[in-house]
Formats: C-alpha cells, sequence, structure tokens
C-alpha cells in the first residue's frame, strides 16, 4: 500500500518537474537566471563587501575571507549562523537519545579478541592525528570540523570495543563548553564588530595553515563538539563497569 | 435617575452573578430574589423618562469605530417590563422551591442570564445585542445541564441549533455593516428596506441569517425539536422562565428586525401572496405548521412536562403567524399573545414545579386527584390551561382572537385552518394534563401531601389574578401597544379598557366576562341553596358502589392517565413526525463518521504516506481548477 | 535592536551547558533553564515596548543577500513574546508537575525556544529551515519522552511526516535558490514574479506541502491526535502554542514576503491559483478538524483536532490576505495560544489526577475542584471565540473580512461558521462533564502554587483580552502595513535599507 504511495508520489512531482522545465514560458529557470541577485558569484569571486579582484592566488593578502576552501569560507564564514544551527540539530539529536534511552539498560559488550585490544590504541593514535590534521586543514582543503570530529568519535569507539577505555563523563563537559565556545566566539564578534560571528580575528595569508583563525577556532570547536557528542552517544548504548569483564 | 442606569441594569446582575458563584447556594436566591425587585423596580420606573440612551464608544482595528447603545425604545421596553415582572414572580417562587431538598447551583448563571435578557432588549446596535445574545446562550445552556448527564443531551441539542443560529446571524451583522457602515439597528432596518427594491438578492440573503438566528431561538419550524427536551429537562423552576421568557427572544428579534423592515417596505416592491409579502406568508406557513406540530405530539405525550413543552411551541407559532401577517392587528396580537403565554405558561410550569415538589413525580400517569390537597396549584393550572386553550373569560382567548382577525383580515384561508385545527387540538391536551393530574382518584401514597409552600403559592396567586385581569380588561395590555406600532411603522390598533376591535368586528371582553362571572354565580348560588348534600368517599363515586380490589385492581391502578389518546394515535399516523429530528441525527452521524475518517488515518502508521500524497493532490487539483 | 540575537542565541547557550550541569548539579540545571526563558520573556516585552519601526539585524558581519539576517518587526516580536511566555510558563508547569524529566527534558525545551524564535526572527528561506529541523528534531525527542508507547507512536508519526515535508522544503529552496541566485526572503518576492511560472508553482506546491505539515492542515496533519496524545501534557500545551504559532507565522511570511500577496488581490503563478489553495485548504482543515474533535473521547487528541480546527481558520485569514484579515489572523493566533496552553495544563492536571485521559472518566471532578472547572470553561470559551471571551475579537473580525473581499467565497465562510457549532458543542460537553454526578466520589486534584499562577495568569488573560481588547489592538493593528510588500515601512524596503539600496 505504501509502495503504491511512493510510486503516486515520485510520479506526481516527476511529472511536474518535467513540465515545470519544459516550459517555455518567459521567466527564469534553474539554472538560466539573471545574474544581478547572484549571491553565489559573489561568494567565489569574495567580492561580497564589493572590493574587486581580478583573481584570487594564493599568497594573497587584505581579502575579505582567506579561506582557499570555498565551501568552507560559505559554510563558517558568510553562513555561520546556519552552522551554528546544524551544530544545534546534532546536538539536539543526541540529547534526544540521552533523553529517551538514558535510563534503559545497556548492552554489554563482549570482551575483544587480542587482535583489537592490542591494536586498537595504535590505530586510535593515527586516526586521531588524521582527524586533527583534517580539521586543522578545513580553510585549505575538503573536510572540516563535522568529518573530523566523527573520525575522532570513530576513533573513540575503537577504543571502547578494544576494551581499552570506557565512556565517562568528560565528554560531557567537553560538549557543553565547545558548544559554549562557539556561542562566546560569536558573542566576542558582536562585541568588537557589531554583528554575531563576525569575523573579528582579521584575515591572513591565502593558502597558509594559520591564515584564517576565525575559522580554525571555529573547526575546531565543531570538531570537539562532535566528537565529544558522538562518544557521549555511545555511553548512553554500552555499559560503563568494563573492567569487570575485562580480565 | 440618569442613563447610567441602563448599563446597570444590564452588567449590575452579570458581575453580581459571577460573584454569587463563590457564595452558599440559600443566599444565592435571597440576592437573586431581591435583585429582581430591584431590577423590577428601575425597569418601571424607566418608562417614565421617555426616551434614554447610554452609548459607550471605542475603536479596534478590525471593527472600526463602535458606538455601544443602549436604549429604551417602545418595543424594548415592553420586553423589559414583562420579562422582569415574570423573573421577579418566578425568583419569588425559586426562593422556597430551592429548599434544602430540591435546590440547585444555577442562582448565578440565572442572574447572569438575567443580565444578559436585560442587554437583549436595550441594545441598540449589533454587538451590544450580539454580546448579550452569546452570553444568553451559554449560561442557559449551563442552567438547562445543571450538573445532570441526560438534561445536559437536552441542552446541547438545544445549544447546537441555538449556535447555529448564532453563527447565521454573525454573518448579517457583517453583511449589514459592509453594507451600511454602521453597527445601528435601526440603520439596518432602514437600508435593508430599501435594498428590498434595489439590491433584492442582498437584502433576502441578510433577512434569511437573521430570520434563521430568531427561528431556532424561538422553536419555531424547522426548529422545533429542542423544547421538549431542554424545557423538559430544565430544573422545574427554570422550566417556567424558559418556557415563559427564554423562548420569546427569537419573537423580539423578528419584531426588532424583520417585521419593521416589511413594514416600511413600500405595497408592490416585493411579490405578495395573498396581501403578505411572499417571505412574510413563508414565515406564516412554517409557524402555522409549527403550532400543528406542536399540537399533535402534545396530545401523545406522557410526560408532563414534556407535553408543556410541546404547547410552548404550538404558542410560538401562533404568535409567528401573527407578525407573519404584517398588519398592526397581528403585530399587535403577537405581542399580546407574547405576555400571555408568559402568563400563563409560567403559571402551568409553575404549578407543575409546585406538584413535583410536593410529590417528587413528574409521570402524569402516576398522579392523580391532587386537586384536592392543592388547591391553589389545581387553580393555577386550571386557569393556566383555560388561558391556554384560548376561552374565555381568561387572557389567552383575547389574544388569539386578535390573531384570526389579523388572518381574517388578509384573507389566509390555509394557515387560518391550520391554525385552527392546532388551537382546538389544544384543547385535548390541555384538559388531559389537568384530568390525570389533579382530578380522578387521588393515590394514597399522595394522601398526605400539602399545599405548595407560601412564597410559591403566593406567586402563583398573583399569576392567576394576571391571567384574570389580561382576560377581563385586555385594554390594560394593549393599550401599551400603540407607541410600538407607531415605532414600528404601522398604524395604531383601536382599543379601549374593556375591548378590542379587530378587522371584522369588535368584543367587549369585559362583557363577556361579566356573563360568565354572572353564569358561574348563579350556578354556585343554586349549589349552596340546593337540597341537602351527602359527603361521599371519592372511590364510591368513582366506581359506581363496585369495589375494584374484587378485579385485583387498586385505586391507584384505577386512574386512567396512560397513553389518554391512545385510540386516536391512529388518526395521526400518515403525518410525516420526527422528519426533521431524524435529518438532524443524520447530520450528526455523518459528522460522526467524517471525524473518525479522518482520526483513522493516524491509526495505521502506513496511511500517513498516502496521507501526503493526498495532500499533494489535493493542492494540486485546487490550484489549477479555481 | 541588535540585542535581539539574544532572544535566539541565550536559550541556545543555556542549553549548551546543561549536559555538564545536568550531571553534576540537575536542579540547579533545572532552575537555570526556567531562568533563562524568564529573561527571554523579559527581553522580548522589553524590545516589545520600546518598538518603533521595523529593524534588521545582520548576522556574521555580511549584508543581506550575502548574509543572512534577522528581521525584527511588530509580528515576529509579538509572536516571539507569546512564544517565550509560553514556554516560560510550560516548563513552570513541567516543573510542578509530580512526574519528574531529566535535565536532558529541559534543554530540549530551551532548544525548542531557540528553534522557534530562529523561525519566527530570520529573514532567510534556509535559514527557516535548518530552525525547523532544531525544532522538529526537539518535538520528536520531547514527545516520545511521554509515556512509552504512546509517545514513541506519536513521535514517529510526527516524523514520518515532517521527514517527507523537510524533502519537500529542501527541493523547494533548490529550485527557488537556483532560479533567482539568493535565499534572503526579501529578495525572492521580487524574483518568484520573475520565474517562469511554471517552475515557481512547482515550488510553492513543495512550500506548501511542507508548511502545511508544521501548521497542522489536513491532510498532512494526521500526526497530531497520536502526538499530542503521546506527549507529555506541557508539551502537548507548548506544540498548540508555540509550535504551531511558529508554522503559521512561517506561513504568514511566506505568503506575504516571498509569494508577495498583497493586500487582497489573489496570488497566481500561470494558471496555478494560489489563493484560492489557501482558502479552500483552509476551509476542508476546520470542517475535517472539528469533526474530529467531535468524535473524541480521549481528550487530549480532543484538544489537538481543535487546535487543527483554528489553524485552518487562521489559513482562510491568510487567504484572503486583506489586513482586516491579517489582524484577525494574528489576533486569533494570539488569543489560542493563551487559551490552549491554559486548557492543556487543566487537562494535563486532570490526567495526572485520574490516571486517564478519557474525559467521560472525569465525570464530577469540577465539583470536588471547581476553580479548574471554572478555568476550563474560560479556556474553552476563550478558544471558542464566545463574545467578553479573548477568541472573539479575532474569529470576528476574519469572518468579517471575509465577507468583505474578493479572495474569499461566501461559501466557504458559511461551511466554517457551521463547522465551528461542532467546536461550541464538543468543548461545552467536556466542561459540563466536570461538574456532572460522578461515578465515584472525586477526589481533590493535586495541585500547587505553580499551577495556580500559571492558570490564573492565563485565565485572567483569556478575561482581561476579551473585555478590554484595546492594549492589543494597539499592538497588533501596526502588522498589516509592514507586512505588505511595497510600502516605505514594509519588510522587503527595511532589507532593502540594510543591503545599502
Amino acid at each position: 500500500m505504501n509502495k503504491i504511495a511512493a510510486i503516486l508520489m515520485i510520479g506526481i512531482i516527476s511529472y511536474g518537474v518535467y513540465a515545470a522545465f519544459s516550459s517555455t514560458q518567459p521567466g527564469s529557470k534553474p539554472f538560466k537566471r539573471k545574474a544581478q541577485n547572484d549571491v553565489s558569484r559573489a561568494y567565489l569571486a569574495k567580492t561580497v563587501n564589493g572590493k574587486k579582484h581580478s583573481s584570487i592566488m594564493r599568497g594573497m593578502k587584505g581579502l575579505e575571507n582567506s579561506s582557499s576552501n570555498i565551501v568552507t569560507a560559505v559554510v563558517l564564514d558568510y553562513r555561520g549562523f546556519d552552522t551554528l544551527g546544524e551544530v544545534t540539530v546534532l546536538f539536539a539529536a543526541i540529547a534526544g537519545i540521552g533523553l529517551l534511552l538514558g535510563g534503559q539498560k545497556k548492552r554489554v559488550i563482549t570482551p575483544a579478541g587480542p587482535i583489537i585490544s592490542s591494536l586498537a590504541p595504535w590505530i586510535a593514535l593515527f586516526i586521531l592525528i588524521t582527524s586533527a590534521y583534517v580539521f586543522l586543514h578545513g580553510h585549505l582543503t575538503p573536510g572540516g570540523g563535522f568529518p573530523g570530529g566523527a573520525m575522532i568519535a570513530a576513533g573513540f569507539l575503537l577504543m571502547v570495543l578494544g576494551f581499552r577505555t570506557k565512556p565517562s563523563g568528560v565528554f560531557r563537559m567537553l560538549e557543553s563548553f565547545a558548544g559554549l565556545s562557539f556561542v562566546l566566539v560569536g558573542l566576542l564578534g558582536f562585541l568588537k564588530k557589531g554583528s554575531f560571528l563576525q569575523n573579528f580575528m582579521g584575515t591572513g595569508e591565502m593558502g597558509s595553515l594559520f591564515g584564517s583563525l576565525f575559522i580554525t577556532v571555529l573547526y575546531a570547536i565543531i570538531g570537539i563538539k562532535v566528537a565529544a557528542e558522538l562518544s557521549s552517544g555511545f555511553g548512553s548504548f554500552v555499559k560503563e563497569d568494563l573492567e569487570e569483564e575485562h580480565e | 435617575m440618569t442613563s447610567n442606569m441602563l448599563p446597570f441594569i444590564v452588567i449590575a446582575p452579570v458581575l453580581l452573578g459571577l460573584l454569587m458563584l463563590s457564595m452558599p447556594k440559600r443566599l444565592n436566591w435571597w440576592i437573586f430574589f431581591l435583585l429582581n425587585i430591584v431590577l423590577a423596580g428601575v425597569i418601571f420606573t424607566l418608562k417614565s423618562k421617555g426616551a434614554m440612551s447610554f452609548t459607550f464608544q471605542w475603536t479596534l482595528f478590525g471593527t472600526g469605530k463602535v458606538v455601544q447603545k443602549l436604549g429604551v425604545t417602545p418595543l424594548g421596553w415592553f420586553f423589559l417590563a414583562i420579562s422582569s415582572a415574570a423573573t421577579l414572580l418566578f425568583s419569588m417562587f425559586s426562593l422556597d422551591f430551592n429548599d434544602k431538598k430540591h435546590s440547585t447551583a444555577i442562582a448565578p448563571l440565572w442572574l447572569m442570564l438575567v443580565g444578559a435578557t436585560n442587554g437583549i432588549f436595550l441594545s441598540q446596535d449589533w454587538i451590544s445585542f450580539f454580546i448579550s445574545w452569546e452570553l444568553m446562550s451559554w449560561t442557559s445552556l449551563f442552567i438547562i445541564g445543571h450538573g445532570k448527564t441526560s438534561s445536559f443531551k437536552a441542552g446541547i441539542y438545544y445549544y447546537a441549533l441555538s449556535f447555529f443560529g448564532t453563527m447565521a446571524m454573525m454573518a448579517g451583522i457583517w453583511l449589514l455593516f459592509h453594507r451600511t457602515g454602521s453597527w445601528e439597528i435601526s440603520s439596518g432596518v432602514l437600508k435593508t428596506a430599501q435594498d428590498l427594491s434595489s439590491h433584492r438578492g442582498f437584502a433576502l440573503t441578510v433577512l434569511s441569517l437573521f430570520t434563521v438566528a430568531f427561528l431556532a431561538k424561538s422553536a419555531l419550524f424547522p426548529f422545533h425539536m429542542w423544547p421538549q427536551m431542554a424545557h423538559a429537562e430544565a430544573p422545574d423552576d427554570f422550566s417556567a422562565y424558559l418556557s415563559g421568557i427564554m423562548i420569546k427572544y427569537g419573537v423580539y428579534g423578528l419584531l426588532l428586525f424583520i417585521v419593521p423592515v416589511f413594514a416600511l417596505t413600500p405595497r408592490g416592491t416585493i411579490k405578495s401572496i395573498s396581501g403578505v409579502p411572499w417571505p412574510m406568508y413563508i414565515l406564516a406557513v412554517m409557524s402555522a405548521l409549527t403550532s400543528v406540530i406542536g399540537t399533535v405530539m402534545a396530545i401523545f405525550t406522557n410526560d408532563m412536562k414534556k407535553l408543556m413543552a410541546w404547547s410552548t411551541v404550538a404558542n410560538v407559532g401562533y404568535i409567528g403567524v401573527g407578525l407573519a401577517t404584517g398588519t398592526s392587528l397581528g403585530y399587535a396580537a403577537a405581542m399580546f399573545h407574547t405576555v400571555n403565554h408568559m402568563m400563563f405558561k409560567g403559571g402551568i410550569f409553575a404549578s407543575l414545579a409546585a406538584v413535583k415538589y410536593r410529590t417528587g413525580e413528574r409521570e402524569m400517569h402516576r398522579l392523580g386527584g391532587l386537586a384536592y390537597v392543592m388547591p391553589i396549584t389545581f387553580f393555577t393550572f386550571l386557569l393556566g390551561i383555560i388561558a391556554a386553550a384560548g376561552i374565555p373569560p381568561l387572557s389567552g382567548f383575547n389574544s388569539k382572537w386578535m390573531i384570526f382577525q389579523a388572518l381574517f383580515e388578509k384573507k389566509m384561508v390555509f394557515v387560518a385552518t391550520a391554525l385552527f385545527f392546532a388551537s382546538t387540538g389544544a384543547f385535548l391536551y390541555l384538559f388531559r394534563g389537568l384530568h390525570t393530574i389533579f382530578l380522578g382518584q387521588l393515590s394514597p401514597r399522595f394522601r398526605n401531601v400539602k399545599e405548595a409552600p407560601p412564597l410559591m403559592s403566593l406567586s402563583m396567586i398573583v399569576l392567576m389574578i394576571l391571567m384574570l385581569a389580561a382576560g377581563i380588561f385586555p385594554g390594560l395590555v394593549t393599550g401599551r401597544f400603540n407607541d410600538i406600532l407607531v415605532a414600528a411603522g404601522l398604524n395604531p390598533i383601536k382599543t379601549t379598557l374593556y375591548s378590542m376591535t379587530g378587522s371584522t368586528t369588535s368584543i367587549n371582553s369585559t362583557l363577556v366576562a361579566s356573563v360568565f362571572a354572572l353564569a358561574v354565580g348563579v350556578v354556585f348560588f343554586l349549589f349552596v341553596i340546593g337540597g341537602r348534600k351527602r359527603r361521599v368517599k371519592m372511590m364510591d363515586n368513582y366506581t359506581c358502589g363496585e369495589d375494584p380490589l374484587d378485579w385485583n385492581v387498586g385505586p391507584d391502578r384505577y386512574h386512567y392517565g396512560y397513553d389518554f389518546y391512545q385510540p386516536i394515535k391512529g388518526l395521526f399516523s400518515w403525518m410525516p413526525l420526527g422528519v426533521v429530528e431524524k435529518g438532524y441525527n443524520a447530520l450528526g452521524r455523518f459528522m460522526e463518521r467524517l471525524g473518525n475518517l479522518v482520526t483513522s488515518i493516524s491509526a495505521d502508521g502506513t496511511r500517513l504516506g498516502w496521507s501526503f500524497v493526498l495532500g499533494v493532490i489535493l493542492i494540486i487539483v485546487i490550484g489549477v481548477v479555481k | 535592536m541588535k540585542y535581539s540575537i539574544f532572544l535566539i542565541v541565550a536559550p541556545m547557550a543555556m542549553a549548551f551547558l546543561v549536559p555538564f550541569l545536568g550531571h553534576v548539579m540537575p536542579a540547579l540545571s533545572k532552575g537555570l533553564s526556567f531562568l533563562t526563558a524568564l529573561a527571554g520573556t523579559v527581553l522580548s516585552v522589553f524590545l516589545l515596548i520600546t518598538y518603533k519601526t521595523p529593524f534588521t539585524v545582520i548576522m556574521g558581519g555580511w549584508i543581506p543577500p550575502f548574509g543572512i539576517n534577522l528581521h525584527v518587526d511588530m509580528l515576529s516580536l509579538l509572536f516571539a513574546t507569546v512564544v517565550y511566555g509560553a514556554v516560560t510558563l510550560g516548563i513552570a508547569f513541567q516543573l510542578s508537575s509530580v512526574v519528574v524529566k531529566k535535565p536532558y527534558f529541559y534543554m530540549l525545551i530551551l532548544l525548542l525556544l531557540t528553534s522557534l524564535n530562529g523561525m519566527i526572527l530570520t529573514g532567510d528561506l534556509f535559514n527557516l529551515f535548518v530552525f525547523m529541523e532544531i525544532a522538529g528534531i526537539s518535538s520528536w525527542a520531547l514527545i516520545a519522552s511521554g509515556n512509552k508507547t504512546a509517545g514513541v507512536r506519536g513521535a514517529l508519526q510526527y516524523m514520518v511526516v515532517a521527514s517527507l515535508a523537510s524533502v519537500a522544503y529542501l527541493a523547494a529552496i533548490a529550485i527557488i535558490y537556483s532560479s533567482t541566485g539568493t535565499l534572503n526572503m526579501a529578495q525572492i518576492s521580487g524574483g518568484l514574479r520573475e520565474m517562469n511560472s511554471a517552475m515557481a508553482a512547482l515550488a510553492v506546491l513543495l512550500i506548501l506541502a511542507s508548511l502545511f505539515t508544521e501548521m497542522e492542515i489536513f491532510p498532512f496533519n494526521s500526526w497530531v491526535g497520536s502526538a499530542y496524545r503521546g506527549a507529555p501534557s506541557s508539551i502537548s500545551g507548548l506544540l498548540s502554542s508555540a509550535v504551531a504559532l511558529a508554522g503559521a507565522y512561517a506561513m504568514l511570511r511566506i505568503s506575504y514576503i516571498v509569494f508577495g500577496a498583497g493586500m487582497g488581490n489573489i496570488i497566481r503563478f500561470g494558471s496555478f491559483n494560489i489563493t484560492s489553495i489557501l482558502f479552500w485548504m483552509g476551509v476542508v482543515t476546520v470542517v475535517t478538524g472539528e469533526a474530529s474533535a467531535f468524535t473524541q473521547k480521549d481528550a487530549k487528541r480532543m484538544l489537538a483536532w481543535s487546535s487543527v480546527g483554528q489553524m485552518g481558520m487562521i489559513l482562510m485569514a491568510i487567504a484572503i490576505a486583506s489586513e482586516k484579515s491579517i489582524y484577525g489572523a494574528v489576533f486569533a493566533l494570539i488569543t489560542h495560544s493563551i487559551s490552549k496552553l491554559l486548557l492543556f495544563m487543566i487537562v494535563g492536571r486532570l490526567v495526572s489526577a485520574t490516571g486517564t485521559s478519557d474525559w467521560t472518566r472525569w465525570k464530577g471532578i469540577g465539583r470536588k475542584n471547581s476553580i479548574l472547572g471554572i478555568f476550563f470553561i474560560i479556556g474553552a470559551l476563550g478558544v471558542t471565540g464566545i463574545p467578553l471571551f479573548a477568541g472573539f475579537w479575532g474569529k470576528f473580525t476574519i469572518i468579517g473580512s471575509a465577507f468583505k473581499s474578493t479572495g474569499s467565497s461566501y461559501l466557504g465562510v458559511y461551511i466554517i461558521l457551521a463547522a465551528t457549532v461542532m467546536e461550541a458543542v464538543y468543548f461545552l460537553r467536556l466542561a459540563h462533564a466536570l461538574f456532572e454526578e460522578p461515578e465515584r466520589k472525586p477526589g481533590k486534584v493535586n495541585t500547587g502554587i505553580v499551577f495556580w499562577t500559571c492558570t490564573t495568569l492565563l485565565a485572567l488573560a483569556v478575561v482581561i483580552i476579551g473585555v478590554f481588547p484595546a492594549p492589543l489592538d494597539r499592538k497588533i493593528k501596526k502588522i498589516p502595513s509592514e507586512l505588505r510588500g511595497d510600502n516605505t515601512s514594509g519588510y522587503i524596503s527595511t532589507v532593502y535599507k540594510a543591503m545599502g539600496r
């Protein structure tokens, strides 16, 4: 019954989309629009504040935004408020898990075999280094805080499965303070420059590691937050007294 | 006395009623009684001050500038006076009725209702009218329900119909406001009368909307089904108020808005049937139909309160016919019958309440012979039904006579015939009530029943006096009508203290009453000077010397009261009675099915997907089709 | 003023603090949650009182449309105040209840508060989406935290339909963004008119499907019964008075700004008539909502469907698009929030006192707890729109505007008027049942000073607004002119001013 509903729905929307795209009436359509309102062009050319550049090259200084990763520039600088919202979405989801599963009996995991328990710390170390790399280089290469944080959480999960560590309350603390730091950064921007989440740390050299401090700081905060959230999420599922099982 | 008295008589009862919610019941009934004395006093002195008005202005973005106006018009004052007098009598009655055993908690609500009633009769603008109307509706709902599930079912039926009418009135009020730019009732009347010539459709829409509201409230066809439930289930002392006063709100509305519109329209603007504009003719037919239905249903009821409720329906039918004729005679007759009905129905319900108070019984066939133990109650009931049947020398005859005169004037044959049938049929059920409850054998259970308590008896005596007065001296009431008629755009009627003048002839009621009195006097004289009398036991009289115990029938069961008119029921089986009720029930069931269908979508999670698809399809369809 | 960002940011910050604080000092975290909501209420009331003209607040330092902006005008401020007030009272009510909730619960309420205010204050279409998502997630978790099976079922149903709605909204944003090149609501208003009308119709269709889900319009509202039933009563109250309010706000903004509804004209995209969609969906919603509420034996479901009915009437008012109808819609929304919250609080207490939410088993409770019964009557009359109670003026104005404009059909209005008869019936039925003869001797319902404070405040508000609507009227009457797309103090020109054009 539901399959029919789904097929019907797809059919209707497909027909609608087809009719819309093939309509020959005047007016702008996706990918065929007037350039004057174009926001994305300004993001690409970094001309939001009006200054024009002939080209954007590595090593340039004095740009309004010094991140060479365009996606990062949009996510954290131009539309940082949305990202704060996204962070909050994840936070709300984990909070929901904590609220609903908090009091439940947790699963007991069986002790891991020798391979995992001995390799886990090493692999986790590599994972930690890599993810730190990912979010420190968020403004240069694809990646950033979100994937980095998720990787850290994966590393942590590996450690837990390898019975090397147990979920602890320190993650809750990290979660809270990371979140507060984000808001604090935004407030600092508000106090110093007049607008919430405005870049008050200035822009440096395009392409250098610490060229856009603002973005790096924010990504670090996001990375820590995501990692802490996902890790404390695991804590809702897994039984705490692993020491008894281990050895 | 300044014009500030006007908001006082509207707002003071409401506020005091709210305060009374926190006070003990007994105190409440005393406050209720005392305030009614004050109100009646204030209202009767208002008359001497001439036309007074009190305005209160405010502006809201949504409504624009609103000038709320309370004013004393001849029509309004008339209704105000009769309702406050009647309420005073009923409050005196209630004071004794609500002792420890029978007391209900309705006094605060009733007082608020009194305030709302005063508001309705004093409002000169639609906003005040509407506010009072709605306040009246919901307070009366809670009074009728008075904490009993079965009573509430009756009450909610009444309220649903009434609220439906109220919503229609809201639509009508807005249409009038958009047309005239003012909230005043009088400008609405004028504009609608003009519109009957120029914007006929619009005027008829507005008139229909208001008529629906007033028909629903006054229980005219097709809204005639609710009194038999509501009046019967209401607290016994309140039934008198319901049947006497509340049913008249719709009549007031018709007299306030509908009738003047047609009176102001020049002759020939709108097609007429039998000399009456066709919308009014339809109203007359519906009213006549209401009377017939009411009468027939009353004949077959066993519950005494239900029976009297149907009688009320029939009587409102007469009033409706009267005002639908559109002549000054008809208008006057309608108002006269309003007053009379208030008195005689009030008296009837009061005596029924007294019977219930003393015996605890409501079913007629379980009672009998109470005339021996409750004479004042019996006399009230007797005079009440004589008045209701329209027999001289009591008041009912005068008003019914005037109604028929109005019908003759307009030569409305069909309506007159139906009304005649209803009017004579009334005697059947009225007498049945008298016989079954008060005449016949007194059951041994009730041998020790006492007469009604003093205040109840007093109010019943006053009602009897009033019924006789209006019957013998019609001019006492009809003399008030001429300023009302002139204000409504009609010609005054010829009337003196002793006589009424109709379209074909005039009748001197005092003379008629004197003849009756003479006849009664002669018979009584003969009785007194007659030969020796011997007191016989009641049962001996009835059974002609036989002893019913021989046939295993106790004196109780010998009293023939149950299903009194069963032999003639077959005569009326061809009538499609109950059609309207079946219609309402079907509507209710349809709504239930719709609701269940909608809520069932969420009962099973897989249907949620369908609902979304349905929604998208619905949006597309509406967007493209319209 | 720029400080309006704190309306969004402050509860967010407090919410971030709760996981740690809640573990260490739970009682403190709950108390701080309440204080944050209260402080926010005070701030928004202050902003409301000192408000003069609409203004824009820029986020991130980038002027719109490149950056996100908040748009603050009388409508946003009024609704933000109502949301804050409702949530503050909701938190207080839950704190005073015998059921103890974990600190995460209050954190999610704070997140709900953030997201609803974000929805109300934002001027950017995608930002609206993000906040809608946060509101959704918080609501689902809060609903599920009620009763075990009913709560989960309700949350799941809401989640399923809301997810479909999110996808639709996102698709619409994609179409609009790639056709007009901007996400700013004020800019899209002009852009939508320049779009190919078939594309515009498609985008509008998707947005409407999504907004209707949020606003509980038939048939997207199938989740309503289970969700309100399964949620804790404080959350049901908030769903009705805050979440549905924000949904209606989104509908208002998007209809008037994005779709470009003028005052009294009919919006068409090609042959797709938007005005009549809004109007007739509203009518259908009223009829089905009231009919459903009429059949309910469960008090919470009954109130839920009653909200649906009210939202249908509001949608009709939005469709009519005249000054008076906007005024009426806003008035009705605000008074509905107040009355419904009161009703849910009372129902919540009755549910926990009697152990059942089947109202036929509540007979006679009003006899022992008469003030509770009277407050219920006040709330019921407030929702139904009886004169002298809050809901009357909104409903009265809406009906009046419906008879005067071109966008409406008299038949639709008559249908709605007839459907409201059912509303009066089922509300008064329950109200009277509270005072009917009980089967067993009723006990006294457990109440406390907090409960009485909250309910008395709300009941007084209902009666006072009903009798003296002037103060509220003074605020609301500024809104229609500000909502216009073309006037100098209107939405679009304010944003353009911030853009420096």
